[in-house]
């Protein structure tokens, strides 16, 4: 057991290059290619300026602490394999293409939003943990990619159940998504280890509501950076209910008093439409600088327990910007919010 | 496993007598194993395949390994496929009531691992490596019948330093 050990094999540079991705190309087509990541310093331990990965570890909620809150124990460092051929990192395993993936992702995320004016940040770093094990949560292999707020600051990433279609943790959709969460929770707790005062309400359905929207604007990060309004459909195709450019439309059921078993995707589905219908009479850029605008405005009126007011704030601020949307603008908050009175900007 | 079988695990037979005559014996065979293969991420769950050799002076035995696995995942956007060959050569000592001999051993193991990554229309990749490592493992053996051996083990071994792979498996051989 204690022979001297030896590797026939050196360890590749640790920062080349370019290395091998899934993203968007111009084209609008999703492929794997040599892309930089210039926050990258280590690719072999997945170390850098936006975080560091971790193989395993274990999160556990502390059942025996006043505020019952998550931790993390840090699993150990990450060891990709990989060759650096004509500059291209090319990786011996799934598992680094994934992981290049997922921080390319960020990396994009973040030069997109910081070039439109939008300070990131806050957010980063945020480490990542790689098939965690879960003590006391609920979380299956079925979800793939999640995002921890709750002073936890983490990312995590889970093992693919379904072999033949693209991870969902190399989904940039999936990634830009959880990166929402993260900016949701920085841009409404204002900081990004901060309890959020809406998670410490007594109201399950105050929470409930900003679940909703919190999963309405990590749609509308993913849909609006990549712009592209169903970026499920490379993984999970047979998922229809998320594409932002179908009609979604609220009704009652889907506010938290109505309904028993809450499910926040669906009213964060007529949401993420509503910034895309705003994408459709603008540019995905303008759209989510106001997106943005919107979420720090209803943030500042802490308005946790009426999310519909976010989409005002949207509407009033987009017409602020330009008085000619507001006739298409008002018809689309209409016919997203049936039920919800006329907003004072349209009547 | 028939009612025969199962008698010569826990009873012995004719080929147990044989084996407790020798001082020292010899099996070989085949192997089917469970791997958790260290991937650089986590630990994969892949099945492996291997034969195994092993000269038993009691208390000592040699035993030699080779053992094959594959990983392989494809989708629309790549396709990553890894072959690992593992050999590895343990002294271990050999003990325990007879005619089922307990082996606890450890000694290098050299992994070659190649792996095929496929991207876009036409792009490809393959990358070889060879990793010298450690081997320990924890095995059963005994006589099945006149000729033939069985095994059962669970052990470890290392590609370099940082990357370990566990195993557990079963097999059937000859023994002489």
């Amino acid at each position: 057991m204690f022979l001297p050990l030896v590797m026939f094999a050196c360890s590749p540079d640790p920062s080349p290059a370019l290395l091998l991705a899934v993203d968007r190309d111009e084209d609008g087509e999703y492929r794997v290619a040599p892309r930089p990541i210039p926050e990258l310093s280590d690719a072999q331990h997945m170390e850098g300026a936006l975080g560091h990965g971790y193989r395993g570890g274990r999160i556990a909620i502390e059942l025996f602490s006043a505020d019952m809150g998550i931790r993390y124990d840090e699993g150990g460092r990450m060891d990709l394999d990989y060759d650096v051929i004509d500059d291209v990192a090319i990786p011996m395993d799934e598992d680094g293409l994934v992981l290049w993936t997922y921080y390319h992702t960020l990396s994009q995320v973040r030069a997109d939003l910081n070039g439109l004016g939008i300070d990131t940040e806050p957010v980063w770093p945020i480490d990542f943990a790689y098939q965690p094990a879960f003590v006391g949560m609920d979380f299956t292999s079925g979800e793939n990619a999640a995002y921890l707020g709750s002073g936890v600051h983490l990312f995590i990433l889970l093992p693919d159940a379904l072999p033949a279609v693209l991870p969902l943790a190399a989904n940039p959709g999936v990634i830009r998504h959880e990166f929402g969460h993260a900016l949701f929770n920085v841009l409404t707790a204002g900081d990004a280890y901060a309890q959020a005062p809406y998670d410490e309400s007594e109201d399950p359905n105050v929470t409930n509501k900003v679940r909703a929207l919190n999963e309405g604007f990590a749609d509308m990060i993913a849909t609006l950076t990549l712009d592209d309004n169903d970026f499920f459909d490379l993984s999970l195709p047979s998922v229809t209910t998320r594409d932002v450019a179908a009609d979604a439309v609220a009704d009652a059921t889907m506010y938290p008093e109505n309904a028993e078993a809450y499910d926040p995707y669906a009213l964060g589905t007529v949401y993420a439409s509503f910034a895309w219908d705003l994408r459709e009479l603008t540019s995905a850029d303008q759209a989510v600088v106001l997106v943005v605008a919107a979420v720090d405005a209803w943030s500042a009126e802490a308005a946790w327990d009426d999310t519909d007011r976010w989409a005002e704030l949207l509407l009033e601020l987009s017409v602020a910007e330009d008085e000619s949307l507001k006739t298409p603008l008002c018809a689309a908050f209409a016919a997203r919010l049936p039920e919800h009175p006329t907003p004072e900007t349209c009547a | 496993m028939t009612p025969t079988l199962l008698l010569s695990l826990f009873c012995g037979g004719g080929g147990v007598a044989h084996a407790i005559e020798g001082a020292e014996h010899s099996t070989a065979g085949v192997q089917l194993s469970a791997f958790a293969l260290q991937t650089p991420a986590r630990h994969a769950i892949v099945p492996a395949l291997g034969v195994w050799a092993s000269y038993t002076p009691r208390p000592w035995a040699l035993t030699g390994e080779l053992t094959l696995t594959r990983r392989a995942k494809t989708n629309d956007f790549y396709g990553v496929s890894a072959q690992l060959v593992r050999a590895s050569a343990l002294a271990e000592l050999a003990m325990g009531t007879r005619p089922m001999t307990v082996h606890v051993g450890a000694g290098p193991a050299l992994t070659v691992s190649s792996a095929l990554t496929e991207w876009g229309e036409t792009d490809a990749e393959r990358i070889t490596r060879a990793d010298l490592g450690v081997r320990a493992r924890v095995a059963l053996d005994g006589p099945l019948g006149e000729r033939l051996a069985w095994s059962w083990q669970v052990g470890v071994a290392s590609r370099g330093i940082y990357n370990w792979d566990y195993d557990l498996g079963a097999g059937i051989g000859v023994q002489w």
